[in-house]
């Protein structure tokens, strides 16, 4: 047993223990004692990749057979040898020149066995060695070594050295989490100076030479320094690379977390074998663009967004971008069509069956049918169907749809003033999606339905852009076989669409769209068309929306006529339907109080369900008086009479005109004036003093507004009628513009007028001889109920109405009564030679007013003035017509 | 990457751990040993009861009078010494050492205890290879 002893005196480490005198142990003897206990001569062990400095421990793998050896000689001794690095690693033999010239002398501690067979040695390094001479070199190396003992003087610039580079260490030591902790603890507890530099310097990564530079830094200053140096820069790259980390890690949001678990379900899917969400994906849109029939150019954009989708990570917002845009793509009808029923007969009978009359636009329709048949690469028309509201022009484009066997679009275009609804946004915007075009027609699944763009007057423009414009490239057939939606940058053939336009007037329409589109008209129906439409259908679909069907309730042909004529005032006929629901939803009533059937509803009926009549036909004065005339008026819901009353009375000459009249209007009541003034003479109307007079012309109802040059005539003959004291045939309606000259031009809207007439039960109508050919769109019954007068001339007017005068056009002049028969001749040739003949025409009358009665001279010159005036127009056919004049002289 | 806490947050720290071993990989750093003297600590086992502590220290092959045992002051107990290298006894002439694992030369162990001891009344014994070193601590009256 040992005594415990009892040292109060600090450790002195080269306290040599009791007992046996350790042989040949260097121990922590440092400078005398280690050139004391080392020998002169050690055997040498080269090493590869590996600088051993003193006071490290370090494994060694001994695998060379001279090495072996030595390590078998060096155990059985004293343990001690000394190790060289080997300035090239691939020799196996190396002799002195291989071999660095500065070691480390070490000592064996351990030898282990490793698990594949081969030795390790686990050596302590003791202190530095050179090389002085080469003793043996087999069985292995021996050789002189010459320790080198460390000097350390201490100064302060060593100890701020010490300092600094244990600082930069503990730093370094902090930034790596490789490094355990212990080597804090042994950082901590070195205290000299060479033996820190020795520590630092075998655990900084340097190379084999680097670090050989510092083993052989025999200076420890300069040791210290150079370790350091290396430090620092050590520490900045770890400083960074731990800046670098932290912003990485602050910079880990959920959006890059979520894409990190991703990509780990993504591999572990990988892993299972399946495929992962993205890839199917990828996948079925392959195949959806391989079935969706697209044009190679569009096919060939959608692989290149689908590649564009393989490679954006699925969290990103743009994949949804490029999903979205690749769904439409797919979802297009690129080549799905439908056949067209081009049964001529089956088509007619389905158009006839929606609707009544319209027989101009369904005669287009079969037309464009028969065209179809026989060239079947013919392009769709493009319609636009003009009319009132309610004549049913959006219903028609149903019917078309039904007899040809196609889609139907409507797109309503009424107050839209975004250019982007027709052409739709670029994808790159936030929410961009396709215009309308290409999402109705994604809608209807065909690229060939019937596309109907209502309310074409009413779209807008404003600084989004020009919707009319934009539809400039849908409507041009020329065109519109590649248009370019904005969201779809691809063409899409639009060319099989049959576009159908419709408005209520035609003027707000964009003239350069109004060029594209073949207008039709649809004026709106005739009391008699109206009639037979709410016969055959509106009757029967109210009764049958009213649960009446099957009660025996009907309505009379007068009644249906009443409700026609007093209760609805409109071009179509959604009012009259309306009406006729109110009167049905009485019957409803009564039916389902009393259970009553068997109704039959009459005119006086009427009064119950829907009131008093709301509106009274403009008829026929029953007698005239002088200064009231009837003229004929066009509004949209149809024609109508109107009457132009006129009076005079003291004044100072000021002239009036009234009722609403709007500026055309206005300044034909003056042009009036100023033709009575001129030909009072000429037509001996005895005018009073104009200055003293005042007069003024008024045109009920003062509600409506009204303008249109069509009231020029009126507005003569009731002056003159005013002034000449005679009362107009209350029976005859005119309608006609008026020039100072004299001439008769003509009006639009004649058959709304002529029916009006015909309805307000005149029995005489006064219209421009220019406007005689339109007379073909009245219908016969109408036509053959009414007699036409044609005037060229305002004396040809006058003499019409007011018959018991003599209007001469020139003085001295004698009847002229027969310009107003009917005289048929052709417009073409005429038309385009006004131009001389006028300006003769002009003088003519002149002078025909300055002579008074000269029958030789005026004769002559009458005859050539009558000729001149009456072949104004008409130069081909003067002779027939002097010859029909003279006739009737 | 690791799945091993596959959708908890730990994930993260998982991830910014290999970037860490990725950079430390970069940077191939590895601990060097340094041992800045030439003793070696042999293995030891503290105890403690109500009124001293218990020194066990692993030191097999020991003569106790090569072992020596101090005190510096009331807290601490150092136990240092010399032993030879193992060898077989009775053999003469050339030994092949192929592995050397048992420590030997000088060794050197210092405990530091928390409470204090009385330097006075310490004790050692030595045996079957195990050094047991009593240390009572200083009774408050």
């Amino acid at each position: 047993m040992g005594d415990a002893a009892e040292d109060h005196d600090a450790l002195n480490r080269n306290d040599p223990p009791p007992g046996d005198k350790p042989p040949a142990s260097v121990g922590s003897a440092r400078g005398d004692d280690i050139r004391a206990m080392l020998p002169r001569e050690l055997p040498i062990l080269p090493v590869r990749n590996l600088v051993v400095f003193p006071g490290t421990v370090v494994p060694l793998s001994i695998g060379r057979e001279k090495s072996r050896l030595l390590t078998d000689a060096v155990l059985a001794g004293d343990k001690l040898l000394a190790l060289f690095t080997q300035r090239h690693e691939e020799v196996e033999d190396p002799g002195l020149d291989d071999l660095y010239r500065v070691g480390t002398a070490a000592q064996v501690l351990k030898v282990l066995k490793l698990p594949d067979g081969s030795n390790s040695l686990l050596v302590h390094g003791l202190v530095r060695v050179g090389i002085e001479e080469l003793v043996a070199t087999d069985p292995y190396w021996r050789a002189v070594v010459n320790p080198h003992i460390d000097q350390v003087t201490p100064s302060l610039e060593l100890e701020a050295l010490v300092h600094n580079a244990r600082q930069i260490a503990r730093e370094v030591i902090e930034l790596s989490p490789n490094v355990p902790d212990e080597a804090r603890l042994v950082l901590d507890n070195i205290d000299r100076p060479d033996a820190l530099a020795d520590f630092l310097a075998a655990n900084l990564s340097l190379g084999v030479v680097q670090k050989q530079e510092l083993l052989e830094t025999f200076d420890v200053v300069d040791r210290l320094k150079k370790v350091t140096a290396i430090l620092n820069n050590q520490v900045e790259v770890l400083r960074l690379s731990q800046k670098i980390q932290d912003d990485v890690r602050r910079e880990i949001d959920k959006t890059q977390r979520d894409f990190y678990l991703h990509e780990q379900l993504k591999a572990i899917q990988k892993e299972l074998g399946e495929t992962d969400g993205t890839a199917g994906q990828i996948e079925e849109f392959r195949k959806r663009i391989e079935a969706a029939g697209m044009p190679e150019a569009v096919r060939q954009e959608a692989e290149r967004e689908l590649k564009r989708l393989e490679r954006v990570p699925q969290a990103s917002p743009e994949s949804g971008v490029i999903r979205d845009y690749l769904t439409w793509l797919c979802e297009l009808p690129w080549n799905k069509e439908t056949p067209d029923n081009l049964d001529l007969d089956r088509a007619e009978a389905i158009l006839n069956e929606d609707h009544f009359g319209l027989t101009n636009v369904k005669r287009r329709i079969i037309e464009y049918l028969a065209v179809r048949k026989l060239n079947p690469a013919s392009k769709g028309p493009i319609l636009c169907f003009v009319g009132p509201p309610g004549v049913g022009k959006t219903s028609l484009g149903l019917s078309i749809a039904r007899a040809l066997g196609r889609s139907f679009i409507r797109i309503a275009l009424g107050g839209v003033r975004d250019e982007a609804d027709i052409r739709g946004h670029r994808r790159t915007y936030i929410g961009a999606i396709p215009g309308r075009i290409v999402q109705e027609i994604r809608k209807a699944g065909t690229c060939n339905p019937v596309l109907m763009l209502d309310e074409l007057d009413k779209l807008g423009a404003d600084f989004r852009g020009d919707p009319a414009a934009a539809l400039l490239e849908v409507l041009d057939p020329a065109q519109n076989h590649s248009f370019t939606d904005h969201y779809l940058s691809v063409p899409f053939d639009l060319s099989k669409v049959l576009f159908i336009g419709t408005a209520n007037y035609i003027d707000p329409v964009a003239p350069a769209l109004r060029d594209r589109m073949e207008i039709i008209d649809l004026p709106g129906y005739t009391l008699f068309e109206k009639f037979e439409i709410a016969k055959r259908y509106l009757v029967p679909r109210q009764l049958a929306e009213n649960g009446l069907a099957d009660r025996n309730v009907t309505f009379s042909d007068d009644a249906i006529r009443a409700i026609i004529e007093r209760y609805t005032r409109e071009a179509g006929v959604r009012n009259l339907e309306r009406s006729i629901g109110t009167v049905c939803r009485g019957l409803a009533a009564k039916v389902a109080r009393n259970k009553v059937a068997d109704v039959a509803v009459d005119p006086e009926d009427l009064v119950e369900y829907l009131g008093p009549p709301r509106f009274e036909r403009e008829l026929a004065l029953e007698r005239g008086m002088p200064g009231v005339v009837t003229g004929l008026a066009y509004t949209p819901v149809g024609g109508e009479i109107i009457f132009v009353e006129a009076t005079a009375m003291e004044g100072r000459g000021n002239f009036a005109l009234t009722g609403q009249i709007g500026e055309v209007m206005r300044e034909s009541g003056l042009a009036a004036l100023s033709i009575i003034r001129s030909r009072a003479r000429q037509w001996r109307l005895k005018l009073p003093d104009l200055g003293k007079t005042d007069i003024h012309i008024h045109v009920p109802a003062g509600g409506v507004p009204k303008d249109g040059p069509s009231a020029g005539v009126a507005m003569v003959c009731a002056l003159a009628s005013l002034f000449a004291g005679q009362i107009a045939d209350p029976g005859v309606g005119m309608t006609g513009e008026i020039t100072l000259r004299g001439q008769v031009l003509p009006i639009g809207g004649v058959k709304e007028k002529v029916l009006a007439a015909h309805r307000a039960g005149l029995k005489k109508v006064v219209l421009p001889a220019r406007n005689e050919p339109d007379l073909q769109e009245v219908p016969k019954e109408v036509r053959d109920e009414l007699i036409f007068a044609f005037s060229r001339t305002i004396e040809d007017v006058l003499t019409q109405v007011l018959p018991e005068r003599k209007w001469p056009s020139a003085p001295n002049a004698g009847e002229i009564g027969s310009s107003s028969d009917r005289v048929s001749e052709p417009q073409e040739a005429a038309a385009g030679k006004p131009a001389r003949k006028a300006s003769a025409a002009k003088a003519a009358p002149q002078r025909a007013t300055a002579q008074k009665a000269d029958p030789k001279t005026g004769l002559s010159r009458d005859k050539r003035a009558k000729v001149r005036a009456g072949s104004v127009r008409r130069r081909t056919n003067t002779q027939a017509a002097a010859r029909e004049r003279g006739s009737g002289n | 990457m690791s799945f091993s806490k596959f959708g908890c947050g730990d994930d993260m720290h998982e991830w910014i751990r290999h970037m860490h071993d990725m950079f430390d990989e970069m940077k191939r750093r590895s601990f060097v040993q340094f041992r800045d003297e030439d003793t070696w600590q042999p293995a030891t086992d503290v105890y403690e009861t109500d009124v001293a502590y218990c020194i066990c220290v692993d030191l097999a092959g020991m003569n106790p009078e090569q072992v020596e045992v101090s005190c510096h002051d009331q807290h601490c107990v150092r136990i240092a010494g010399f032993r030879p290298n193992p060898r077989p006894a009775e053999i003469e002439g050339p030994l092949t050492l192929h592995i050397m694992e048992i420590d030997h030369g000088p060794f050197r162990r210092e405990v530091t205890l928390p409470e204090p001891i009385n330097v006075q009344s310490v004790e050692a014994t030595y045996d079957k290879g195990y050094l047991w070193v009593m240390l009572p601590k200083i009774t408050t009256p």
